[in-house]
């Protein structure tokens, strides 16, 4: 090498270090113009439950809070909690409890909001079986797949109305096989959640977990707590951006069905079906807390029977301190 | 026809078993839907195949060639079938993120080892006579590699591909069962949960059909490249 041909090691070092600052200068200029990225997660394939999130995307208002927020279907709530809890999303939709039972063994998350407000689960019971209470389950046969979260509580509803599993028949069955079951006479009655017989309405009748004294919260924003702590502001757009959604979709139920369908990509049109499920869902929106506190709101009192629940029928060992699990702070403009 | 028959008498209700009409119609009905899932899912399976293909071959050639890497390998190699794929896709899914890629993993993993098996076979399988007769002609261990033992091995690996693209389907399949927004798995599954039978009846016929066709791809291309070969064999 020619001494003077080509820059010493000194003015390399220089060069490249200019360079780095003036990169990461540009880098950081950049990402605050720029929307950021996240992951919402949801539990299950899309469905007429994640409207409110289809509707925030649609409408440009994530775009607004300067989110890019990419949506992706799950495989249940507890796999939204494992996905959301290893950080690869950073926002999760999923059950209250199911999500308590895993911050408890151990996963990052934490609710922000809470939308459905009531446990779905119900019983469902071909119509004119004459069963309108849990005393008339004595003797009955009650179907189910046994690893679900319905199967889990049974003996919780049970318990909270003066009987006890020893009452009732359980038929273990896979997760299809129990709407066949019912209608053909095959159980007295299976379990499942109320928006998932939205086609057999006018088949069965509904006996609501919340109507018989169990008062866990269900479906809302989860966040992974270590995306949390660095970006409290971006949680709260979210937040503000999700619960704008969920409100229109409390007026507006057959566009809000029509845009989540949308997005979906199987091949029949879900709208109609969703359309159903958000009319199934409208008790499950309201409560007296809501009326007091406005959407999402969480309430300590609720927090503690939702855990509770986990800890005496759900097999949670750990006791989380409830402002572990919840806070109200994103739900205030 | 039996099924048809069986599934019209009315025993059986539609969102348990549905006749094969509604679940031809149900296909053509939603034809550009149906195939857009079912391309998602041979091209995911495609991919993973061609990995296989490519990893498999590899391994199976340096497994011949150094007795201290077979020793090495192979007990990776069995201990990766024996892991059920269903426990680890969960995982891929985490390091890989939602898109095509875990799926294509997933079908990489289950597809790959027959393929190692079928090399390391017809690469061993060569006649001694002819062994003797290279190495009599000086020929070194790569050179007896690429002209003697790899075209005999030819009609082994076309084997081991034959197995291996259907299982490389099945993969597919399993990656979307564990996570995805579309494909002929994800189908399966959603409408398993909708109670959408014939989605998932649709869903299932046109897997078999992909597995059909994909099956007789790896046949033609054997045809082609060894017809002396290719008519000996059924499947």
């Amino acid at each position: 090498m020619r001494h003077g041909a080509w820059p010493h090691m000194g003015q390399i070092v220089l060069i490249v270090l200019v360079l780095t600052l003036v990169a990461t200068a540009c880098g950081q200029r950049g990402a605050t113009r720029q929307q950021q990225e996240v992951t919402l997660y949801l539990d299950w394939a899309i469905d007429g439950l994640h409207a409110p999130f289809f509707v925030a995307l649609k409408k440009g208002w994530f775009e607004e809070a300067g989110l890019k927020v990419d949506i992706q279907p799950g495989q249940g709530s507890s796999d939204a909690v494992k996905v959301v809890g290893s950080g690869k999303a950073q926002f999760g939709f999923a059950d209250a409890a199911t999500m308590t039972k895993g911050a408890a063994a151990g996963a990052p998350v934490k609710m922000v909001a809470v939308l459905v407000r009531r446990t779905p689960a119900v019983f469902i019971c071909k119509k004119g079986s004459g069963i309108t209470a849990i005393k008339d389950l004595a003797g009955k046969s009650i179907g189910d797949a046994p690893q679900t979260a319905t199967a889990t509580l049974l003996p919780a509803v049970l318990e909270a109305n003066g009987s006890k599993m020893a009452d009732i028949k359980f038929v273990a069955m896979t997760f299809p096989a129990r709407v066949p079951a019912v209608l053909e006479g095959k159980v007295d009655c299976a379990l499942g959640y109320a928006q998932e017989f939205v086609m057999i309405r006018d088949k069965v009748d509904f006996l609501p977990y919340y109507q018989f004294g169990i008062n866990s919260y269900s479906s809302g924003i989860m966040v992974n707590t270590d995306f949390l702590k660095n970006n409290a502001d971006a949680v709260r757009r979210f937040v503000q951006a999700a619960l704008r959604g969920h409100e229109f979709v409390l007026q507006n139920a057959k566009e809000a069905a029509e845009i989540a369908a949308s997005y979906s990509k199987e091949p029949q049109n879900n709208t109609a079906y969703f359309i159903g499920e958000l009319e199934v869902m409208v008790p499950y929106y309201a409560d007296d807390e809501v009326t007091k506190n406005g959407h999402g709101w969480m309430s300590d009192d609720r927090w503690k029977i939702t855990q509770d629940l986990m800890r005496k029928y759900g097999g949670q060992e750990k006791e989380l301190a409830l402002t572990d699990l919840y806070t109200n702070e994103f739900l205030k403009k | 026809m039996a099924w048809e028959l069986l599934a019209r008498r009315g025993d059986i209700p539609t969102f348990v078993l549905p006749p094969p009409s509604r679940i031809v119609s149900f296909t053509l009905g939603h034809w550009q839907s149906m195939l857009y899932h079912a391309a998602v899912t041979i091209r995911q399976a495609l991919l993973g195949f061609l990995l296989s293909v490519s990893i498999g071959i590899f391994l199976g050639v340096v497994i011949v060639q150094s007795k201290f890497l077979e020793e090495a390998l192979f007990p990776l190699l069995i201990t990766s079938q024996v892991i059920p794929t269903i426990a680890i896709a969960p995982l891929l899914v985490l390091w890989l993120g939602f898109g095509s890629a875990p799926k294509i993993a997933v079908a990489f993993l289950i597809s790959f080892f027959p393929i190692v098996i079928n090399t390391v076979t017809g690469l061993k399988a060569v006649e001694a006579d002819l062994l003797y007769l290279v190495r009599g002609l000086s020929a070194t261990r790569w050179q007896e590699l690429f002209k003697v033992r790899f075209p005999n091995a030819l009609p082994y690996l076309f084997a081991g591909f034959r197995v291996s693209i259907t299982l490389s389907l099945i993969g597919g399949v399993v990656g979307e069962f564990v996570s995805a927004d579309q494909g002929l798995g994800f189908l399966i599954l959603t409408g398993a949960g909708r109670l959408l039978t014939e989605q998932v009846f649709a869903s299932i016929g046109l897997l078999g059909l992909a597995g059909i066709a994909l099956f007789n791809l790896v046949r033609v291309l054997e045809r082609l490249i060894l017809p002396w070969e290719a008519s000996e064999n059924i499947g």
